[in-house]
């Protein structure tokens, strides 16, 4: 058999290694290279079906794109040049269109395909006119526009005579799109939920045509990267991947499809091309999907250009002792399911290298070569990774780094339903803790409490006000939109004003896993530091909102309560001052 | 001298406050400059702009009913049977008041000192008269009162016959240990600095007002009982206490102008009272260590200040170690020299007082009659100067007689300088010169509190609230926008813009990228004080918490 090069595998290192700017990652590069063996990636995204239909209309408003790089404003952009029935658009080409716009019945529309790029001044001076046209209909200019919400807000900081404008953006930004508005739509590509498009980009990257050429080497039997394109066109593992995608959405990290892009291809190939390892040693069980998909030790450079590792890298999946698995991995099995189970996962394939894991296992076992033993724990976290993504015993959940992973999920499951009595008492007693900064056990009110936090002596919160649990809802809010992927479900706080309060709308607030962990860890005893730094500021800023929202308007002077130390526990007390001027307690 | 307040002709002001007001003094805890401030202007009905006619004094409710149902226990560092007796009529009294329910009302009376216990700002090892709240509410101010002779003598006479009033008698309010005037000269500050803006006057009149008395009313009005009952025991109720304030310098100085203007837009927000009284207390204290240095400054002078060119001239140069690993050390070296720098500054302008005072003197009198002058000027400023001290000064000016006869020389008059230096500047000494470093410690302006290098520094507190008078109310600007701001407005230096408008690179051999970093760290503090937000694009936007 002859050496083969795939071209496939050229083209996934081209995201990831050859060029520091990751040009194939670039909307720019991919429309004028080779398209690969099925054709290049064209992901069907909403968005792009939206503006395409927005812009097919013959008044179209005009459009601001916010987001990160990577994002696909400039994608979008150029799609939308496309049914204005422009040519191929090159760099020319973008800047004129910044003051000379391209016609269509009688819509002249302008577009700045990145407000970064240009000076402060014409920024400033792009915004003004938009601001313009927007109180005159009869005004023929439309602009689309894709900005870093950054530089966005900056621009607009400088043009305090624009209120208007800056005005409709903030709101458009802060409470999504007005899809029906006529003059002028923001949307904000940072709300994309990238893990809606995980299946539809392995499914691509793993497509036969893409590996046929590996049938022809010789070194197809060890070789990961073939190997990780075979396992990941899986549906339990794209599965479990776009999990892990999603979790870290519920953490509130946005992802591109750049960034995507870049670490499936990571993913695949390591960083390896087909003939390092047509040329390399014995053991390549370290290239497998499950060690690349983090960021491999051995390769720091990679995990320094990318993010989304680091991000994923911090949940140190596989890194941490769970009995139960770490027992099934090393003893091979109890009963005669397990042992099946675990022949089919641990076998004689590339990521075990073949034989050797399990004869490190059974002389760990038996107990007769000491350094094989230690080989044989050197590949706990190895196998443990290999269960998150493919075992089927135990619950993928038991490694990741949360104590609350599975009160999450059950929520997520009866969206709908009525929740858990239970988990949310525990809640309202985890957010009590939150809001107070002490350890009370009050699980029937919400508390409201204001102190002063450098007293000498020990500290009696006042309450400002109390919501009773039956004002309080915790499910998952369908969030999903028809003119944006965004994530189909939101963890919601949702609470009913008190009777004291005037204000008659409730409080809408949305939760991320992170912020659920932190309040249900302080509610069982967790200590006020973890995931403080993540979850305190937001936590305050709900307090702050409900005291805005619902602090009773008239004060009953003659009521003071607040929670005092009493042996064990702070106990509520409450003094009134009644109508003969005598203190009351209760 | 031009001077805002209650200037006593007769009186013998030491040599500090000729040069800042009558009076700041080390001993005033952080809390009390914002305690006496807010008594003050409660006492002139939340007027500002009084004070400045003889006859205007503001009132100090005594209130030590209350104090005494709070603070005295037997633990008091001051027991007196007076004040034992006091507090046991009182209970009685209160128990009356308390309804009767399934609660003992002994409980219920513990359960209210207590809870206003729990307010309390000031303990350290005081007396109960002179310990404090924080003020929650109107009625929870109270002004340091002393028992005359309190601390010397111990109460022996019989009590049991005592009425109410007996037993309050000789307890007076005009000490000024620790409410030492600090307060009333930022009340007379910003009075000073609205008169000629009576709406911003009116503003910050109003808000202070609503902070004090809009919430935690219940509060007040548990307060206020607990004092009625005291009240109803006595013959005849109280008449409050009165108060006359000190002076400041120069009125039409600019600096307190901008002192009103952030306290107006500090002001304007929406946290609740007990957070913005203590970001407010961090503001006063801050105001307070800007209004010293100002007048420190080697440039100043009371003619800059007619004209408003002292703000620029006379900024301070406040550079800020913010702490990281590695090579900040050189950032915290610098800071430290910076404030060892603003305190040369004080004594320097303490000197330069003294030398003024010196040649003037020389110029106007034949060198004969040279030394009596001295000595009468030396007895214009200390009536009571201690005698070791006096006997020293003494012996100096009869070593300088032969020299004097001989003329005048620059070395002689600076021999003299020093001497009354000695003796004029030792209650600045003592007393005066500490002051900023002991405020600047209490708000997190400098670190550490107790330990090597002090140096500048901004606790997450100060920083917050600078925030807040820096960004009004709605508004966000750029991080670098807000780094200039903080530097035109207070002197404070960070990053290496700022480091080269004060002509640091110049000064002391550093590079930019040492102040880069410094400013980096500050952005990333910022930003976990949820007073930044930092979009993809690495723009930073600072805005309100």
């Amino acid at each position: 058999m002859a050496r083969v090069q795939n071209p496939f595998v050229d083209y996934l290192n081209r995201y990831t290694t050859a060029s520091p700017n990751h040009e194939a990652a670039f909307d720019e590069y991919i429309a004028a290279a080779q398209p690969p063996a099925a054709g290049p990636l064209r992901l069907q995204t909403k968005i792009e079906r939206f503006l395409l239909e927005v812009y097919n209309k013959d008044r179209p408003p005009s459009v601001i794109l916010t987001g990160n790089a990577g994002d696909g404003k400039t994608y979008l952009c150029r799609q939308v040049l496309r049914t204005f029935g422009s040519p191929q658009v090159s760099d020319l080409l973008w800047e004129s269109l910044v003051d000379r716009p391209i016609e269509r019945n009688g819509t002249r529309l302008f577009v700045v395909k990145d407000l970064s790029e240009l000076s402060e001044e014409k920024g400033k001076e792009i915004l003004d006119r938009l601001g313009e046209g927007l109180n005159n209909p009869a005004n023929p200019n439309r602009y689309l526009i894709a900005a870093n919400e950054g530089r966005l807000r900056q621009l607009l900081s400088g043009l305090p005579h624009r209120g208007e404008l800056s005005q409709t953006i903030n709101h458009q930004l802060e409470n999504g799109a007005e899809i029906t508005n006529e003059s002028l739509i923001v949307i904000n590509l940072n709300r994309v939920a990238t893990s809606t498009f995980v299946p539809e980009t392995l499914r691509w990257m793993t497509d036969p045509r893409h590996w046929h050429d590996c049938q022809q080497c010789h070194a197809r039997d060890k070789c990961p990267i073939r190997y990780n394109a075979e396992q990941l066109a899986n549906n339990e593992i794209v599965s479990r991947v776009q999990t892990l995608y999603q979790l870290l959405e519920a953490i509130g990290e946005h992802l591109t499809v750049r960034d995507m892009l870049i670490h499936f291809a990571y993913t695949i190939s390591g960083g390896q091309t087909c003939r390092k390892i047509q040329q390399a040693g014995s053991d390549l069980s370290q290239f497998v999907y499950y060690e690349n998909i983090f960021g491999r030790a051995d390769d720091e450079g990679f995990r320094r250009k990318s993010h989304l590792t680091q991000l994923l890298a911090r949940l140190q999946i596989g890194q941490h002792s769970s009995f139960e698995i770490d027992e099934f991995i090393l003893s091979g099995g109890k009963t005669s399911d397990e042992t099946f189970i675990h022949q089919k996962l641990f076998g004689e394939t590339i990521d075990v290298n073949f034989k050797q894991f399990n004869q490190d296992r059974r002389a760990y076992l038996e107990g007769s070569d000491n350094s094989r033993a230690q080989d044989a724990l050197k590949w706990l976290p190895h196998c443990r990774r290999k269960i998150f993504f493919t075992g089927s015993i135990h619950h993928y959940y038991r490694l990741l780094p949360f104590r609350f992973f599975q009160e999450y999920h059950q929520l997520y499951r009866s969206s709908g339903e009525r929740i858990d009595e239970q988990t949310l008492r525990l809640f309202v007693k985890g957010l009590n803790r939150a809001f107070s900064r002490l350890y009370l056990h009050e699980d029937q009110h919400l508390y409201i409490t204001a102190q002063y936090l450098h007293s000498v002596n020990q500290p009696h919160p006042l309450v400002l006000f109390r919501i009773p649990i039956d004002n309080i809802r915790l499910f998952f809010d369908e969030t999903a939109a028809d003119y944006i992927d965004v994530t189909r479900y939101t963890l919601c706080l949702d609470i009913s004003p008190p009777r004291t309060s005037q204000n008659q709308e409730p409080l809408k607030w949305r939760l991320g896993i992170l912020q659920f962990e932190y309040i249900m860890r302080l509610a069982v005893g967790g200590n006020f530091a973890i995931l403080a730094t993540e979850c305190e500021l937001d936590i305050r800023r709900l307090k702050d909102e409900l005291i805005k929202r619902f602090a009773p308007t008239t004060l009953d002077q003659h009521v003071v309560e607040f929670f005092m130390p009493a042996r064990s526990r702070y106990e509520l007390r409450r003094l009134r001052i009644n109508e003969h001027r005598k203190i009351v307690a209760e | 001298m031009n001077v805002y307040g209650q200037f006593q002709r007769d009186e013998k002001y030491p040599l500090e406050a000729l040069i800042w007001g009558h009076r700041l003094r080390d001993n005033q805890h952080w809390i009390e400059y914002l305690l006496e401030f807010l008594s003050v202007l409660v006492g002139y009905d939340y007027s500002f702009g009084r004070g400045t006619q003889p006859h205007q004094k503001y009132r100090i409710p005594k209130r030590l009913g209350l104090r005494r149902f709070i603070f005295y226990d037997k633990y008091e560092k001051t027991q007196d049977s007076r004040d034992d007796r006091a507090v046991k009529m009182l209970r009685e009294a209160l128990v009356n008041k308390v309804e009767q329910n399934k609660y003992d009302a002994e409980a219920t009376l513990q359960q209210i000192q207590v809870l206003l216990r729990s307010f309390a700002v000031i303990e350290d090892n005081r007396s109960w008269y002179a310990k404090s709240l924080f003020p929650a509410h109107e009625n929870l101010l109270l002004w340091e009162a002393l028992r005359k002779r309190s601390t010397k003598d111990t109460y022996r006479g019989p009590v049991d016959h005592f009425s109410a009033d007996d037993l309050d008698e000789s307890i007076e309010f005009n000490a000024r240990n620790f409410f030492a005037r600090g307060g009333e000269l930022y009340y007379l500050i910003i009075s000073a600095g609205t008169e000629h803006d009576s709406e911003r006057r009116e503003r910050i009149a109003r808000s202070l007002w609503r902070l004090l008395t809009e919430q935690n009313q219940s509060l007040g009005e548990l307060a206020s009982l607990i004092d009625q009952t005291w009240q109803e025991q006595k013959q005849s109720p109280d008449n409050d206490a009165q108060g006359s304030p000190g002076w400041i310098p120069d009125p039409d100085c600019k600096l307190y102008q901008q002192f009103a203007e952030d306290l107006d837009i500090l002001l304007d927000n929406s946290l609740d009272a007990l957070e913005s009284l203590e970001l407010l207390a961090h503001l006063i204290c801050f105001h307070v260590i800007l209004y010293i240095y100002h007048r420190a400054h080697p440039q100043h002078d009371p003619s800059l200040c007619q004209t408003g060119k002292c703000l620029d001239v006379c900024r301070p140069e406040l550079l800020i170690d913010i702490p990281g690993d590695e090579e900040s050390q050189k950032v915290r070296s610098l800071s430290a020299n910076q404030l060892r720098l603003h305190e040369q500054w004080q004594v320097e302008r303490v000197r330069r007082y003294i030398k003024a005072k010196v040649e003037a003197i020389a110029k106007q009198t034949p060198p004969d009659q040279f030394l009596d002058q001295i000595r009468a000027e030396v007895d214009r400023y200390l009536g009571g100067i201690r005698r070791k001290g006096r006997e020293q000064f003494e012996k100096n000016m009869q070593s300088f007689e032969p020299k004097v006869l001989a003329g005048y020389t620059a070395h002689m008059l600076d021999q003299v300088v020093e001497s009354l230096d000695e003796v004029m500047g030792r209650n600045f000494r003592d007393h005066f010169v500490s002051v900023h470093r002991r405020l600047g410690r209490s708000i997190g302006l400098i670190a550490p509190l107790r330990g090597p290098q002090p140096r500048f520094v901004l606790g997450d507190n100060l920083l917050k609230t600078l925030t807040m008078t820096v960004i009004p109310a709605g508004k966000t600007m750029t991080f670098g926008q807000f780094l200039e701001t903080l530097y035109a407005r207070y002197g404070i230096i960070i990053g290496p813009g700022e480091a080269r408008k004060a002509q640091f690179f110049k000064r002391s051999r550093t590079n930019e990228g040492v102040f880069a970093r410094n400013r980096d760290r500050f952005l990333l503090r910022m930003k976990l004080a949820g007073l930044l937000t930092q979009y993809s694009d690495a723009t930073a936007m600072v805005h309100r918490p």
